[in-house]
């Protein structure tokens, strides 16, 4: 359809632009915060570094030249793709980011499907369950959406690994080390999504096309699957471009707590040991991650709701 | 869903032609409080029989109920409630889901969601078929199209890919009943399948309902108009309270009608009403505040003489006074690429104390040519003049210090206020028009405007949403009225309410026309209300008025094609 790749187009064009204001914004920050880079680099102000070690670190990166130069070598180079060298880890960052990206994207991964696995499993059960469900069900899931990840990480632990010993504490290698640090993550945003999903859920099983699928033999399953929760599933599918990146951003947290391998750790220690292109790097990966799924988003809603599509055209 | 409770029904015994639906003392309950009451009928194989009543009368759920589908949380009870001499209280799920759809056909009043509005129509089609035929995907494909074809509908297999929002009001209604129809049941439930309907469009779906009933199908149909069911029913049971007052040939009811409610309902079909008399029997319901009484009308527009002395222009003849005059009003939308035409050309003139009926089916123009009357859209050519001043086009800011003199009521009253707003604060926001005025006169001026509108005072302080139809209409009047306007835009206002209700807004309108010597423009898809209401009539299509003259003459030599089918439509 040409109407859709011209959307797809567009929509290209605007993650391409979000991408430069990131890297633009990252770069300036990062020049704003106080200190010299060059002995951020030797080490921090603690590291006593010489004034030749300085001058020749400074050529080596560049940071003798006027900003101006700088911004557009930068620029330059993450076009090639090249996010330079980690000060820390004392390899490209790409590689570094590359080791960790995995395990993260995984981690945000299972923890969406399992949010919305919970968020509609509990919107259907207090839909139909009468007026107790209805308010158990918004009740759980204020709790949910308040609960911060540390403390329900605490919780969590406490609960499957010491009293019933089920599941490990920290992350292990293989599908079961997953399965805390998942449930942390997809309890909160669970219950985001479930409030949401309740309240369409309802308006559209009360609407006059469900009584036109029941007077024409529907049982309720198919009602469900069918009708209600593709409507339900709407704004849902809109909240989730956004849940994924709150689900980036909860990793730094939650990886540490499990011990866990990802990017949001490197993040966290990138920041403590001030390595200025990691945390650029990591911040440029996860603006991709969060448009590229905002997009995924978009297209999901235009599949389930082709009317958002006739108004686009 | 709902419980069905069963009181044994007596097996049948062998009648020789027994009735598709067979019901006995219906009883239906909602927590206690019985809205079907004892209600028996039959409906026989390539017959039509009609329940008419008004909302709340119980005779939606009467219909449902041959479903199994009375609502969430109804008790059922019947002595005998039989489709095809199967009981319907005693069905388990799966059976009782075959009956849906397979034996007995529900055709829903048509709303935008009456059909899924994220799937085409003809998957819903499909699907009745999927569930109750063996076809296969491919076939069940080819009978979906043909359905679409059976029922009228023009370029059947674009429409079966199209959604609910693609389609007319029209396509809609019969695409609602090809689903209904698809699986060739015995019985066809018609749930107001002509609401909201343009009457050409509303006699096409009438007439194929007829035709499913020639063919033998047994049709239960449910109106809140009496005219709807004339030319169709066989028989018509009238019902409010959750009891049947009234049964007969519907000649017999609309000729004789017994029951004081039937009465109440045949007075107030607007069509053929000449123009003037009151509609609703409860007149003595007004205040005595309301005016002259309903019999005075006979003097025609001598009324509006006295109340002209505050004149500003030399009113020679004053109940001809032209207050707004519309030439070549023209409008086109650019949408997606395409140019639509809204309007076209469109000339007309109000006159103080005159009503101007605009009638033409959805997508006429009607909308538009209201909205360039009030200023909310600029015309790509033409103008508006104001008690013989420019109005449209102008700066908003120009139009604002009269703005007041043209007021506007419109079908959805409800969405039209704000819904955290009492109806108090909905009058004194009109009234004060964004000015300090000091509280008490503003009070004293919103329980005039009530009393005026025919409300109790003591509504001021209620929210819109706990008011009914009729309240609310009555109120957007009252909103309309405070700011003391000459002329008022009426958009569809009574096409929400009920007969009854209709007839008495339609009546209040009639009599402040009069006191206040307002000139109206009526837009309506019924011609029953305009040819009662109006003056002159005009007709739209395309964006075009294709016939415009006095009332009671326009459609006596009309040429237009169009125009002959309304007239038609009306006659039937």
């Amino acid at each position: 359809m040409p109407g859709n790749r011209h959307w797809l187009l567009l929509r290209a064009g605007g993650v391409v632009f979000v991408l430069w204001a990131a890297a633009t914004i990252t770069f300036f920050a990062l020049r704003l915060v106080p200190g010299d880079p060059a002995e951020a680099i030797l080490g921090g102000p603690g590291s006593q570094a010489g004034p030749e070690a300085l001058e020749q670190v400074r050529r080596e990166y560049g940071l003798d030249q006027p900003l101006v130069v700088q911004y557009l070598t930068y620029l330059g180079r993450l076009v090639t793709g090249d996010l330079g060298q980690s000060y820390s880890l004392h390899k490209p960052v790409l590689t570094a980011i590359g080791e960790q990206f995995g395990a993260t994207l995984t981690l945000a991964l299972v923890s969406l499907v399992l949010a919305w696995a919970l968020a509609t499993g509990l919107a259907a059960w207090s839909v139909r369950g009468g007026r107790v469900a209805w308010a158990i069900g918004s009740g759980l899931e204020l709790v949910a959406a308040a609960v911060p990840h540390f403390w329900l990480a605490t919780v969590l632990i406490l609960f499957f690994s010491l009293t019933l010993g089920i599941l490990p504490p920290v992350s292990v290698p293989g599908p079961l080390g997953i399965v805390l640090p998942a449930l942390t993550m997809a309890i909160p945003l669970a219950g985001f999504l479930g409030q949401v999903m309740r309240e369409s859920l309802l308006t559209a099983m009360e609407s006059p096309f469900v009584t036109t699928a029941r007077a024409r033999g529907e049982s309720e399953v198919r009602i469900f699957w069918r009708h209600t929760l593709r409507h339900a599933a709407i704004p849902a599918v809109g909240l989730s471009g956004w849940a994924f990146g709150s689900l980036i951003s909860g990793a730094v947290v939650v990886e540490s707590v499990f011990a866990r391998q990802g990017l949001g750790r490197s993040l966290l220690s990138a920041v403590q040991l001030r390595d200025v292109t990691l945390v650029t790097g990591i911040v440029l990966v996860v603006a991709l991650a969060y448009t590229v799924m905002t997009l995924v988003t978009d297209l999901a809603d235009r599949v389930i709701d082709p009317r958002t599509r006739a108004v686009a055209e | 869903m709902s419980r069905v409770e069963g009181t044994s029904a007596t097996p049948g015994e062998a009648v020789p032609d027994r009735p598709v639906l067979d019901v006995r003392d219906l009883v239906v309950s909602f927590s206690g409080r019985r809205v079907v009451d004892g209600v028996s009928l039959q409906v026989a194989a390539g017959e039509c029989v009609a329940i008419v009543g008004e909302s709340g009368s119980g005779k939606s759920v009467t219909a449902r109920s041959v479903v199994g589908l009375a609502g969430e949380g109804a008790r059922v009870s019947a002595a005998r409630l039989s489709v095809a001499g199967q009981d319907v209280l005693s069905l388990s799920g799966r059976r009782l889901r075959k009956l849906r759809g397979g034996t007995v056909g529900l055709i829903a009043q048509d709303a935008l969601v009456s059909l899924d509005p994220l799937r085409p129509v003809g998957r819903e089609i499909a699907d009745t078929l999927a569930l109750h035929t063996d076809l296969d995907a491919a076939a069940r494909r080819a009978r979906t199209v043909a359905l679409l074809e059976r029922v009228g509908l023009p370029d059947a297999e674009l429409r079966a890919g199209q959604r609910p929002g693609q389609l007319s009001g029209g396509q809609r209604q019969r695409a609602l009943i090809a689903a209904g129809i698809a699986a060739d049941p015995r019985l066809v439930v018609a749930d107001e399948p002509t609401t909201a309907l343009d009457q050409p469009v509303q006699a096409g779906v009438l007439r194929l309902l007829g035709q499913l009933r020639d063919e033998g199908t047994g049709v239960l149909l449910i109106s809140h108009d009496l005219s709807v069911v004339l030319g169709i029913a066989d028989r018509v049971l009238v019902m409010t309270d959750g009891v049947v007052v009234e049964e007969g040939t519907p000649a017999e009811v609309f000729e004789r009608p017994g029951h004081p409610y039937t009465r109440k309902l045949v007075d107030a079909v607007p069509a053929g009403r000449p123009r003037g008399e009151s509609l609703s029997v409860s007149a003595g319901a007004l205040p005595p505040s309301a005016g002259p009484g309903v019999g005075e009308r006979s003097d025609g527009r001598s009324k509006s003489a006295d109340t002209a002395t505050d004149s500003t222009f030399d009113g020679t003849d004053a109940g001809e006074r032209v207050l707004v005059e519309a030439r070549g009003l023209s409008r086109v939308f650019h949408v997606g690429g395409r140019e639509i035409v809204a309007t076209d050309d469109v000339s007309f003139t109000l006159r103080a104390g005159r009503t101007l009926g605009l009638v033409g089916e959805s997508g006429s123009g009607k909308s538009t040519t209201a909205r360039l009357l009030l200023g909310l859209e600029h015309p790509d050519a033409g103008e508006v003049a104001l008690l013989g001043e420019p109005w449209n086009p102008l700066p908003e800011a120009r139009r604002r210090p009269r703005r007041h003199l043209i007021g506007a009521v419109f079908q959805d009253a409800l969405s039209s206020f704000d819904p955290r707003w009492t109806v108090g604060a909905v009058l004194a926001d009109a009234i004060t028009r964004g000015r300090s005025l000091r509280p008490g006169p503003v009070r004293a001026q919103i329980a005039d405007l009530l009393n005026t509108v025919g409300l109790d005072p003591a509504l001021a302080t209620r929210r819109p949403l706990h008011l009914s139809g009729g309240q609310r209409q009555r109120v957007s009047v009252a909103r309309a009225l405070a700011a003391e306007p000459r002329v008022l835009v009426l958009d569809e206002p009574v096409s929400a309410l009920d007969v009854s209700v209709q007839a008495q807004v339609l009546d209040l309108l009639d009599r402040l026309q009069r006191e206040r010597d307002l000139a109206y423009l009526l837009i309506t898809h019924d011609l029953g209300v305009a040819l009662h209401m109006s003056d002159d009539l005009a007709v739209m299509q395309e964006g075009r008025i294709i016939e415009q003259g006095p009332a009671s003459t326009v459609f006596e030599d009309a040429e237009h094609p169009y125009a002959r089918q309304l007239r038609d439509a009306v006659r039937l």
